[in-house]
């Protein structure tokens, strides 16, 4: 019988190691004992021994290879023994973790039954394999034995009752809810979204910008812009036009966190968060900051229709700097938005509101904007958020500063 | 059908297998010209004379041992201990020579013998004629040990065990030998090592053996009156044992009570629980139950033996409290 070489499991945290060197040749006699490769793993490196005498089989892996623990690298053959057909372990190993996901989703609407050990309750042993089988607690279970022994017709009765009241609320909620399909897109959403909000460290910095000054502004340019593009010229236009400024003067912004370290960016791309049919997608303007109004423009316009028609590219959605999200539309005054990994930070736009603030120590009406920078703490700090949010605001109040 | 006795379906057997097999015959003490302590054999010696009916001396050891020989060169012995309680004194040639010839010959060796023997109280025939000693035989590998119930059961198994090829050893119980029950008239044989379903039901197994499985029959019936329904499992050969048929109807009642006459400790019930323990554990719903002789000696006085033998009621408590 062929005998397994399996990457040993040297400590107690190991999962994984990286064969360095094969020391015997495919087809060389070993003894039990001799040693077959050394091992690297994240503390110590180690020689494999030989599990039993006979023939080295095929390497079933390289040297320079990184094989995850109890995975076989080699067999030990007798004269005349094959190696095994591949098992399928890998894929049906998946098989099952998806079958495991798939009930657990089905479990997720009712609660879960604890199973205590049922060595301190007294049940007979088919009350108890009754119970085992529909997860029931025998804790729960009232018993009419002797002692309060519970036997079989106890939990054929919990059992009943418990149908009984399960099938009731079931059927209720069958009612009041109903089950909507998932689009692709949504589990992309709630995948990614998940993911972001979960691993990366937010922290939110808020300023309430002046905005009148960028609307004078968009007005001057409105004719001009639709003349080059055919298209009206948006805030939206204008946003993309100041952030992107604003990350050339912050280039310490422009930066993601990745497993293998702090990566610096070499373009300036911006997304904008586009609200589409049942979901969200934000397309990705490349080389902003090389762009004219006008091109900005004529690229916002076509990226958002497509969006909308479901046509995006994949590499159209993918690349940015940050993204910008803007809810001034829906009347939100003030948003904290969740990054749109692995970009580093995101930002949200309220709604203008006209409201009296303090100007040369007088009251004036002016239109104020509350813009909202999201921030991954890992690769960003305060201050360095700071500064680019303060960035933002002097080019749109300033809007002449583009120039 | 015609009704005969426990002992007439006994010597039918024996009448029926000695004239359908020259090499079948039969020794023990007074089974001659006396017909036998308990007129099993009686007229027999007239039928098929002294040379196939032998009236041997008290000498226990030496019956078995000459129905070993015997059955060693080719013939097929009956021999009769008369009490099992006397059996002790022939235990070396059953249990260190029937038993085991056959294996340490390495095969060359047949043994076809059949002990038939006599156990049970209830007749104030004092402790050291009233003891049920099966589990000591079923104990021992090499042994067959069958236990007939019913005239009926008496008649084929014997038959069985007279053709069975093996050493037999065959237990009836002095107090059924005048119990009456249905027997044909056509040839028949039970065959060894099957159970037999004395009785159907749905909430309590309960096995018994001999005598024990008249009593269960009669708790049964009185259960019913209360709506609990008894299954019955006569297991007719101790050893080897039909384990599937026990196990069958504890899968289905879930509820176990053995019963038996011979003194509870190590006994047959013993060797029942653990089996169903073990192999249907998960099917239990009540602690399993043996009624048993009291672990005394048997007494002689009728109130006090009645007090230490399992009777009827006990078979009922024992039942109740299973389903509890």
């Amino acid at each position: 019988m062929p005998v397994e070489v399996i990457l040993p499991k040297i400590d107690e945290a190991m999962t994984e190691g990286k064969i360095l060197e094969w020391l015997v040749k495919e087809g060389e006699e070993v003894e039990a004992g001799t040693i077959l490769f050394t091992l690297e793993t994240e503390k110590v490196t180690w020689e494999v021994e030989s599990p039993a005498a006979g023939i080295l089989s095929k390497h079933l892996a390289e040297a320079g290879d990184v094989i995850k623990v109890g995975e076989i690298v080699a067999y030990i053959l007798h004269a005349g023994e094959e190696i095994p057909q591949a098992k399928e372990d890998k894929t049906s190993g998946d098989q099952e973790r998806a079958q495991e996901t798939t009930d657990d989703r089905k479990d997720a609407g009712t609660p879960v039954r604890v199973m205590l050990p049922s060595n301190k309750i007294k049940a007979s042993p088919i009350a108890k394999k009754i119970a085992r089988d529909h997860h029931i607690d025998l804790t729960s279970v009232t018993g009419t034995g002797p002692e309060g022994r519970i036997k079989k017709i106890d939990v054929m009765n919990y059992l009943e009752r418990d149908k009984k009241t399960s099938e009731t609320s079931q059927g209720e909620e069958k009612q009041r809810t109903e089950y909507i399909e998932l689009s692709s897109m949504r589990k992309t959403i709630a995948r990614r979204m998940t993911e972001s909000f979960q691993s990366v460290p937010h922290f939110f910095l808020t300023v309430e910008i002046d905005t009148g000054e960028l609307k004078y502004v968009k007005e001057k340019l409105a004719r001009s812009i639709e003349d080059i593009t055919s298209r009206r010229l948006t805030y939206t236009d204008l946003f993309i036009k100041i952030v992107s400024k604003s990350v050339e003067s912050n280039p310490d912004i422009n930066v993601q966190w990745t497993d293998n370290g702090i990566v610096r960016l070499n373009e300036i791309n911006i997304g904008i968060a586009v609200n589409v049919d049942n979901g969200l997608v934000v397309p990705v303007l490349k080389e902003t900051s090389k762009k004219s109004l006008a091109e900005i423009t004529l690229d916002r316009f076509n990226l958002v229709e497509r969006a909308r028609e479901g046509k995006l590219l994949p590499n159209e959605m993918k690349g940015g700097s940050l993204t910008i999200s803007n809810l001034g539309m829906y009347g939100i005054d003030h948003l904290c938005p969740i990054i749109n990994p692995p970009e580093s930070c995101i930002l949200g736009i309220g709604q203008t509101v006209e409201r009296p603030v303090s100007q040369n120590g007088e009251i004036v009406i002016r239109p104020i904007t509350k813009f909202t920078l999201s921030i991954d703490h890992r690769v960003l700090d305060g201050a360095i958020g700071s500064r680019f949010l303060q960035s933002i605001r002097m080019l749109t109040e300033n809007p002449l500063l583009l120039i | 059908m015609r009704e005969i006795t426990y002992r007439e379906a006994v010597r039918e057997a024996l009448r029926e297998e000695m004239k359908r097999d020259e090499s079948v015959f039969l020794l023990g003490e007074d089974i001659g010209v006396f017909g036998g302590s308990y007129k099993v054999t009686l007229n027999l010696i007239d039928e098929f004379g002294a040379e196939r009916v032998l009236d041997t001396p008290l000498a226990e050891e030496g019956i078995v041992g000459t129905a070993i020989g015997a059955s060693m060169v080719g013939m097929r012995p009956v021999a009769e201990i008369m009490y099992i309680d006397f059996s002790t004194l022939s235990y070396d040639m059953t249990i260190n020579l029937a038993a085991k010839l056959r294996f340490m010959s390495g095969g060359k060796l047949k043994l076809p013998l059949v002990i038939r023997t006599q156990e049970g109280g209830g007749v104030s025939a004092g402790p050291q004629h009233s003891q049920c000693l099966e589990a000591i035989y079923g104990h021992i590998p090499g042994l067959i040990v069958v236990l007939p119930s019913t005239p009926y059961d008496a008649k084929g198994l014997l038959k069985s065990a007279i053709r069975e090829d093996n050493p037999v050893v065959f237990i009836e119980h002095k107090g059924m030998y005048g119990m009456k029950g249905n027997v044909p008239e056509e040839e028949y044989t039970i065959p060894l090592a099957k159970g037999d379903i004395k009785r159907e039901g749905t909430d309590v197994t309960v096995v018994a053996l001999s005598r024990s499985v008249i009593f269960a029959l009669e708790a049964a019936e009185k259960l019913q009156l209360e709506n609990i329904s008894v299954e019955i499992i006569d297991p007719m050969t101790i050893k080897p044992l039909d384990e599937d048929i026990i196990i069958e109807s504890v899968k289905k009642t879930g509820r176990l009570v053995i019963v038996h006459e011979a003194c509870k400790m190590y006994g047959f019930g013993a060797e029942i629980a653990a089996t169903v323990a073990d192999k249907a554990l998960d099917y239990l719903d009540a602690p399993i139950k043996r009624v048993a002789a009291l672990d005394v000696p048997i007494p002689f006085g009728m109130r006090l033996e009645n007090f230490v033998l399992p009777n009827v009621e006990d078979i009922i408590k024992a039942v109740k409290q299973t389903m509890l």
